[in-house]
């Protein structure tokens, strides 16, 4: 797979949307451009999280197939999903997927414990204080608003080495300020990985310069 | 928290310890029950192939029976050669002693210390060859010219006195120890002359159900008052192990012999032993299996209970071999703590057993047998096996 980290969808529809999408990226040839960001702009129900999820491994109910490089990721099993997950693809999830039972700090930390450590400890704590939950680090999920658990998860999708970071409606608690703060960060860290960025939302909030839109 | 640590401990924080508790104990009782039936089986095999040890063994009296037809035809009631070839002839009799009975008669008169009187009466005498009497007393030997002979009664005789004749005649009842300090006359007379000894009792049998002499008085005896009439064959004893005993009872019922029913019986709670101890051994091995499901239930219930905590891990690129090893890991200590419990829970019961034993003289197995550790250790490895091919894809 080399240096190719090019998503390409070949006439993928997933099975709950046959029959209901006219003009959209299901039933396409669509190729995605590491390195490239992508605005994924649809309404509620229409297949965004459809797309994250396929992406990810985690649905397979759809036709067609999905590349990574020249790799066909429609027929991965599950063991080579994990890894790709581990070393390519890293998601910040809708429903977030944090573990209440453990802290802050011990979520942002946890994936990063199977890859050599690609960041130290001061540096994603840098992170943290920029994103302004550096005081919230030992904090049980719990007590976090959702605001704060969108920072966390963003922060454990961040604290990896990854070709693609999809972001699944990541900003839908947070104030224009510590929005515009965490964008800067992803930016920051996808230009530094080359990794391309796929980020869903229900309306058009980015700078047409920075991203490709594309409608579902 | 450590990345690895933090994973554990998500692992950790779903299970129930109610759920944990009734899964080991499943595995426990079945592990048990199956260790326990082996070892069972091995104190009953040992009991029944100790050669030292007779209980392994019954030893049989049988004589022909006599009827209507045979009572005034003495020769049919007696065993032929051709009878005797036709017990060995079954390859289960261990030994066959034949029972020499008296030729001439004899009468004794017991008189008892302190008593006035005593009983007089005409008896008669056997001997078998020493093997075959459940005791021999130390003092049982007769060399010719000794005056005094010694006796072994039957046990029903003493507890006929004891229980039945002395109560209602208002007579002591007496020891064993007693008994022997009596001393009879014994009066013998036949075709070749006549003469009296003095006969003591030297023991008792519940065997044998006669009064026996030793071999030696009833060959010189028999050669010096007697006219030399051939020795005939009436009763035999035959040794022969628990487990052999059917085959000779049918032999026994084909020929129409006789023989002491009780000993067969016997024989017969042997098989239904073995038959219980058979029964056991399934009714464990049913237990078993529901035990080795409860077993895959709880390790499914325990994926389940966590299938948030696994399926994000794995999402987050958490390797599943990783997960998988920390069940079987875990797992594989409790699997050990199984293990632990039972083979302590045996060892007790074992002593337990062996003191039960003790009281009644038989020797058990020392220890647990080698078979019943192979047999805890070897189902506890299926299980985790079981266990480990349930867990390993980590799916639903």
């Amino acid at each position: 797979m080399a240096d190719n980290f090019t998503l390409r969808l070949q006439k993928v529809l997933p099975f709950p949307l046959i029959g209901r999408g006219q003009n959209t990226i299901w039933q396409k040839d669509i190729s995605l451009t590491s390195g490239k960001n992508y605005q994924i702009l649809a309404p509620s129900g229409t297949g965004k999280s459809t797309l994250i999820g396929i992406l990810n491994g985690i649905r397979k109910d759809y036709s067609g197939e999905v590349f990574i490089g020249d790799e066909n990721l429609s027929k991965a099993s599950l063991d080579r999903w994990v890894e790709i997950r581990r070393k390519y693809i890293s998601t910040v999830f809708q429903d977030l997927r944090l573990f209440d039972q453990l802290t802050a700090g011990e979520n942002i930390f946890l994936s990063g414990g199977f890859e050599p450590s690609t960041f130290s400890k001061e540096q994603v704590f840098d992170w943290c204080v920029r994103l302004q939950i550096e005081g919230k680090l030992n904090d049980k999920m719990g007590q976090l608003s959702y605001g704060q658990k969108q920072r966390v998860a963003l922060l454990r999708a961040l604290n990896r080495k990854f070709r693609w970071l999809l972001l699944d409606e990541p900003f839908s608690h947070l104030d224009v300020d510590n929005m515009r703060i965490a964008f800067d960060l992803i930016k920051e860290q996808c230009r530094e990985q080359q990794a391309g960025l796929i980020v869903t939302g229900l309306d058009h909030r980015f700078n047409q310069d920075e991203f490709e839109t594309l409608e579902i | 928290m450590e990345p690895r640590k933090s994973i554990a401990f998500l692992l950790r924080s779903t299970q129930s310890p109610l759920q944990l508790i009734s899964g080991v104990f499943g595995s426990f009782v079945g592990i048990f029950i199956v260790g326990l039936a082996v070892q069972l089986y091995v104190e009953y095999t040992h009991l029944i192939s100790n050669q030292g040890n007779a209980a392994g063994y019954q030893f049989i009296i049988i004589n022909k029976k006599v009827s209507a037809l045979n009572t005034f035809k003495q020769d049919i009631s007696q065993f032929s050669s051709e009878d005797l070839d036709k017990i060995k002839g079954l390859g289960v009799v261990e030994d066959i002693g034949i029972f020499k009975s008296n030729q001439f008669s004899v009468e004794g008169i017991l008189q008892i210390p302190g008593q006035n009187g005593g009983f007089g009466s005409e008896m008669f005498f056997e001997s078998v060859a020493d093997q075959f009497i459940d005791q021999t007393p130390e003092d049982w030997d007769w060399k010719p010219g000794e005056e005094t002979v010694p006796l072994i009664l039957p046990t029903d005789f003493l507890n006929l006195y004891n229980f039945n004749f002395a109560p209602s005649r208002g007579l002591p009842v007496l020891s064993q120890k007693t008994t022997k300090l009596a001393r009879f006359s014994i009066a013998i007379s036949g075709e070749k002359g006549q003469e009296t000894f003095a006969g003591r009792i030297a023991g008792y049998s519940s065997r044998i159900n006669s009064i026996l002499v030793p071999m030696s008085f009833m060959d010189f005896a028999n050669e010096k008052f007697t006219a030399n009439t051939p020795q005939k064959t009436g009763k035999i004893i035959v040794s022969i192990k628990d487990d052999k005993i059917a085959t000779l009872y049918k032999l026994i019922k084909e020929l129409d012999w006789e023989t002491n029913e009780d000993k067969l019986r016997s024989g017969k709670f042997a098989a239904i032993l073995e038959l219980l101890i058979s029964m056991m051994v399934l009714v464990g091995l049913v237990i078993v299996a529901v035990s080795f499901s409860s077993t895959i239930l709880y390790v499914i219930l325990a994926i389940n209970k966590s299938r948030y905590e696994i399926d994000t891990l794995m999402l987050i690129g958490v390797p599943r071999t990783f997960i998988v090893r920390w069940y079987m890991l875990n797992l594989g200590a409790i699997n050990a703590l199984i293990g632990l419990v039972t083979w302590i829970s045996l060892s007790y019961l074992k002593s337990s057993m062996d003191g039960f034993a003790a009281a009644y003289s038989y020797e058990l197995y020392d220890g647990l047998h080698p078979y019943t550790y192979f047999t805890v250790v070897s189902t506890l490895v299926v299980i985790w096996g079981i266990q480990f091919i349930r867990i390993r894809k980590l799916d639903k």
